[in-house]
């Protein structure tokens, strides 16, 4: 029974960390269509923000939910002004562009920062099943991965900056004959990407470290779920994170890790076949 | 994707830079250490008539030029934090020897190439450093696979390469010295350890490469003499960074430790979701990496107490030897907190091969080869370190301590620990 529970536990946290580690780059290339190659390097400088600022004395939740997130988000602006803006629509562009600024910010983290940091030990202590004792930061990742889709979701879907965001993404001369300075959106959609995927690395730095390299472990499968999920951002990431975050945790539990990953891409393989165009390009039509 | 990503970053990464050159890596106190060849040569020139230079110059480089000791090592890239200190290991030793006179009257030159964590550079270099810089011996290589590429170039080259790390174990190759300590002499130790203090039950979590086979195949054999038991053993890539299945599958087996063959960082993120799972000092935890890169003091003080290691060095280790090569190194290198387990090493192996090449009294490999068989000894940080003739392995000090308050705490030392068993499956003595 308890066993039971401990894989359960597991299976939501692998869920919930994928829909985390995919959650910025559902706005940036879900939304916007923005094949952003720089994207584990969001994580990773928000995993840096995070662990800086701590050592630095500021406190933990204030540098994971305030430093990382603007961090990470004035970066993604500059960005998205300097370079990206210049290349909406021009995907192969965009791949070249945004794969050197992660080149660029390996490299610059690598110098500046190297692969020394100090640790931070995960809050929450440690949480009694029976025999079993589970992180109480798992439980931290669980809620966070709501706490974001449930943000999103009503920044997107009431507030008057998520329609304009929608409107924009889907047809900007529209949008801008109607008065929507879209530029602005444009730049505020990627700063919102950018400030989610600093959150997440933050997140994740107390338990998975941060190194200048390790944005290249998340974005394969950020990439993978936000594929998977198709045209609809947040539905989209959701379920992909819900089906491929299972399946992985699963296999994981009954085999080894590797099987574990091995899965979720050949489930995502498969789902690609069946569905081209990802979960929701079949089903949840006309939502968010 | 992140396969392509990571195959595309390392090709820019290959393509960014060639030979760090010495001054611009150690500042300008070492210029003075590279002897200008040009000055040599123009001397030559000028001593002579210009017809005849070509010949001269080569018996005047001959005669004259510092013994070249190439160096392959990560300084730069994730391996960075191994490569530092065995680097400046290996400059305080070749300043130690040139302070004392140098190597047969001759200056020790330092050739050191940052192989930029990226095994192809590996090759390249091994292959620079032993046919363009014409170098003595090749001393460097930290991860097993990094060494499987260097060995057969340098073997091919007949150049002689000391690899100074800790390591799986196996080799038996008449060209390469090995001076860290195999599985035999730490596993040996640290295995029965772990059944004594926490119990048989020993849960195995590794690196899925041939440190991690291997060493984990080591335990599951030195478990089993000591009336241990794996109950778990398990093979993580190199960049896994999430455990929960695996914290929950080590609980549910009952394993009354763990012992854990990562290389950082994996071997970080083991440990801080180690703790996070509320298990340090529940289920004991032994690390066969961990204190090669200044773990103890980088992560927080919750994550490591408690943590237990085999190790030839620490920097705790408290003899006359240790306590004067502390303070060498920390006034050399100033802004370094810790030396580490690994450097030493590096030390001890450059000391090894000046000691085998003043024996032979000539820097040609087969001589030195043979010197170094007749089982040389010297006296190093970690204690006395002596050439097995057999194997080319050295017989070592061992040191098992555990993490208590933000150091090791050494528990035992065993002296001259031999690093094979006696089976004669290696004999490179034999005809």
């Amino acid at each position: 029974m308890e066993i039971i529970a401990l894989s359960g536990i597991n299976i939501v946290y692998a869920v919930a960390s994928l829909f985390l580690l995919a959650a910025g780059l559902s706005i940036i290339f879900g939304m916007m269509g923005v094949i952003n190659l720089a994207h584990g390097e969001f994580l990773m400088l928000g995993g840096f923000a995070f662990v800086l600022s701590v050592n630095a004395g500021i406190n933990i939740w204030i540098s994971m939910f305030v430093v990382a997130p603007l961090v990470v988000m004035v970066i993604g602006m500059v960005m998205e002004r300097l370079i990206v803006r210049h290349l909406y629509g021009r995907t192969v562009e965009t791949i070249l562009a945004t794969w050197g600024v992660s080149l660029l910010l390996i490299g610059v983290t690598s110098v500046t920062l190297g692969y020394q940091q100090l640790g931070v030990s995960a809050p929450l202590g440690s949480v009694e099943i029976g025999d079993y004792r589970v992180g109480g930061y798992t439980f931290f990742i669980i809620g966070l991965a709501f706490a974001v889709l449930a943000f999103l979701y009503a920044i997107l879907r009431w507030s008057s900056f998520g329609l304009k965001a929608r409107g924009t993404m889907q047809s900007a001369s529209t949008a801008a004959t109607l008065g929507v300075n879209v530029g602005y959106v444009y730049s505020a959609t990627f700063g919102l990407g950018a400030a989610i995927s600093g959150l997440a690395g933050a997140a994740f730095a107390p338990i998975a470290g941060v190194t200048p390299v390790s944005g290249l472990t998340y974005i394969g499968k950020a990439f993978i779920t936000v594929i998977a999920g198709g045209p609809l951002p947040l539905i989209g990431t959701s379920t992909a994170s819900l089906l491929l975050g299972f399946i992985n945790a699963a296999v994981t539990a009954i085999s080894t890790p590797v099987l574990g990953e091995i899965a979720l891409l050949a489930a995502a393989i498969l789902l690609l076949r069946l569905l081209p165009a990802g979960i929701t390009g079949r089903f949840f039509r006309g939502g968010l | 994707m992140s396969e392509i990503v990571m195959q595309l970053s390392n090709f820019a990464m290959a393509r960014r830079g060639g030979f760090v050159s010495f001054p611009a890596v150690y500042g300008k106190e070492m210029i003075a250490m590279v002897v200008n060849r040009r000055t040599i040569l123009k001397n030559a020139i000028g001593a002579t008539t210009l017809l005849s230079a070509p010949f001269l110059m080569r018996t005047a480089a001959l005669g004259s030029d510092p013994i070249r000791v190439g160096v392959l090592l990560d300084l730069s890239g994730p391996l960075e934090v191994l490569g530092r200190p065995k680097v400046n290991c290996i400059q305080l030793a070749a300043e130690t020897l040139n302070a004392a006179g140098g190597v047969l009257g001759r200056e020790v030159e330092l050739k050191i190439y940052d192989t930029q964590s990226d095994n192809q550079l590996y090759a390249q270099y091994a292959q620079q450093s032993a046919l363009r810089d014409r170098v003595a011996v090749v001393h460097g290589g930290i991860t097993s696979a990094a060494r499987e590429i260097v060995r057969p170039i340098l073997s091919r080259a007949q150049t002689l390469y000391f690899y100074n790390m800790i390591y799986e174990g196996g080799l038996c190759d008449r060209n390469t010295f090995v001076t860290g300590p195999t599985p035999q002499q730490l596993l040996a130790k640290l295995i029965p350890y772990m059944i004594e203090k926490f119990g048989p039950k020993i849960y195995t979590v590794a690196a899925d490469y041939n440190f991690g086979h291997d060493s984990a195949a080591w335990a599951a054999r030195i478990a089993a003499q000591h009336g241990g038991e794996i109950v778990g053993e398990e093979f993580f890539p190199l960049d896994a960074n999430d455990f929960s299945a695996t914290i929950g599958r080590v609980q549910q087996a009952k394993a009354d430790s763990v012992f854990n063959i990562f290389i950082s960082p994996p071997q970080e993120a083991f440990y801080g979701q180690w703790a996070a799972a509320g298990l340090s000092g529940k289920i004991g935890l032994a690390g066969h990496a961990f204190g090669d890169s200044g773990e103890v003091r980088r992560l927080p003080a919750n994550v490591v107490e408690g943590i237990t290691v085999a190790k030839n060095y620490l920097d705790e280790i408290d003899t006359p030897a240790n306590i004067a090569f502390r303070a060498r190194y920390k006034e050399r290198f100033p802004d370094e907190a810790v030396i580490g387990t690994l450097g030493p090493s590096d030390y001890q192996g450059m000391m090894l091969w000046a000691a085998g090449v003043e024996k032979a009294g000539d820097i040609a490999r087969e001589t030195v080869v043979e010197a170094l068989e007749t089982g040389i000894s010297i006296d190093g940080p970690s204690g006395a370190v002596t050439v097995d003739p057999a194997t080319h392995h050295c017989i070592l000090d061992v040191y098992l301590a555990e993490v208590q308050d933000g150091r090791f705490a050494i528990q035992e030392h065993w002296a001259a620990q031999r690093p094979v068993e006696n089976d004669d499956s290696c004999d490179l003595t034999a005809g």
